[in-house]
């Protein structure tokens, strides 16, 4: 549990001026926690047991991730679902017309995708 | 006895046909970014050269494709002609400034602003070509809402279109397997996963579309530039 709110720490400076943030920032949205915390699961107990089995950098479970806490809970899991769909054999074929080609150290090779590319 | 060593050689160092030669020595040897430098040392030195040297140096800002370096350049240049204009449009251009591009490009070269802008019919008027063939967005989403996948192979992904197909079919077949053994919920868990594959793949084919057809117009726009800059 310790472990699972240590995971949603991000370390950084305050602001000298502390900016306001918008309404929707303020608000704790419970499902996109819990969806959140269900990826985070997901990447320390069943992920490693799997491997390295995403073509894909960031692999699903990271680009899940951030485009649930970027854009939302309904576009964050369509895009999701939609990357699902595409991390398959077939998704080499499409370099370099709609992928780039990265190193990720400890990963090998592998093909760019981050959320910001599939936006509606 | 350093000091009067470049007391002695600096004659030497700041000779501008010896910089030049330098310059142009780095330049073949393909060491860009410092024979730019020595292509200032001598636009500073000879002053008259300047902007000459200045839209060489713009030239090999844009074989590095470090365009808003070599607009900074360009924009130091004090003549203000045709050629000026049109490499000012064309930079502007590739640093995405469409709209303000098309007040410096010129005569063929305005067929390049028509192209980055999508206004095909102008575009014709001055080259020949075909615009390119859009995909609807839309047809493909509503392709995919029809037959899962179908909207990916119209968008030109026909591997990503079959693995949906064979993700959302088997995901589906495995609730309806579930719902006849009595499991109640792993049959929730598959009917909520074939339902959010379904939209997902929905959402892809729009997506895929979008994405085809920015790589179509991005290869239109280098046939466009092939054919006006040749």
């Amino acid at each position: 549990m310790i472990f699972l709110l240590l995971s949603f720490y991000e370390p950084g400076f305050e602001p000298a001026v502390k900016i306001e943030k918008k309404k929707e920032e303020r608000e704790f949205n419970e499902y996109r926690m819990l969806t959140l915390s269900i990826i985070r699961i997901y990447q320390v107990t069943l992920s490693g047991i799997m491997g390295d089995v995403c073509v894909f950098e960031p692999s699903c479970s990271h680009y899940g991730y951030q485009s649930i806490k970027k854009y939302g809970i309904f576009l964050g899991l369509l895009m999701t679902f939609d990357r699902l769909e595409r991390c398959s054999p077939f998704a080499r074929s499409y370099y370099p017309d709609f992928y780039g080609m990265v190193y990720v150290p400890g990963r090998g090779y592998k093909l760019y995708d981050p959320p910001e590319e599939n936006l509606p | 006895m350093i000091m009067l060593f470049f007391l002695t050689e600096v004659e030497t160092f700041l000779n501008p046909s010896l910089v030049l030669k330098f310059a142009q020595e780095l330049e073949r040897e393909g060491d860009t970014f410092r024979a730019i430098t020595e292509y200032k040392r001598y636009a500073y030195l000879v002053p008259e050269k300047r902007d000459s040297i200045y839209f060489h140096i713009v030239r090999l800002y844009m074989q590095e494709k470090l365009y808003p370096n070599a607009l900074d350049v360009l924009m130091k240049i004090n003549r203000r002609d045709t050629v000026w204009g049109n490499l000012a449009g064309y930079l502007l251009l590739k640093t995405g400034n469409h709209e303000e591009a098309g007040k410096y490009l010129h005569g063929k070269k305005r067929a390049l602003f028509f192209a980055y802008t999508g206004k095909y019919d102008s575009l014709k008027l001055i080259i020949p070509v075909e615009p390119p063939e859009l995909k609807s967005k839309l047809y493909a989403a509503f392709l995919s809402t029809i037959v899962p996948g179908l909207g990916r192979m119209y968008a030109g992904r026909v591997g990503d279109g079959i693995f949906s197909l064979l993700a959302i079919f088997g995901t589906g077949m495995n609730a309806y397997y579930m719902y006849e053994k009595g499991n109640k919920p792993l049959f929730y868990f598959n009917v909520a996963l074939a339902a959010g594959l379904y939209l997902g793949d929905i959402y892809g084919s729009w997506v895929a579309a979008k994405r085809e057809n920015e790589k179509r117009k991005r290869k239109f726009i280098e046939k466009v530039e092939e054919e006006v800059l040749k």
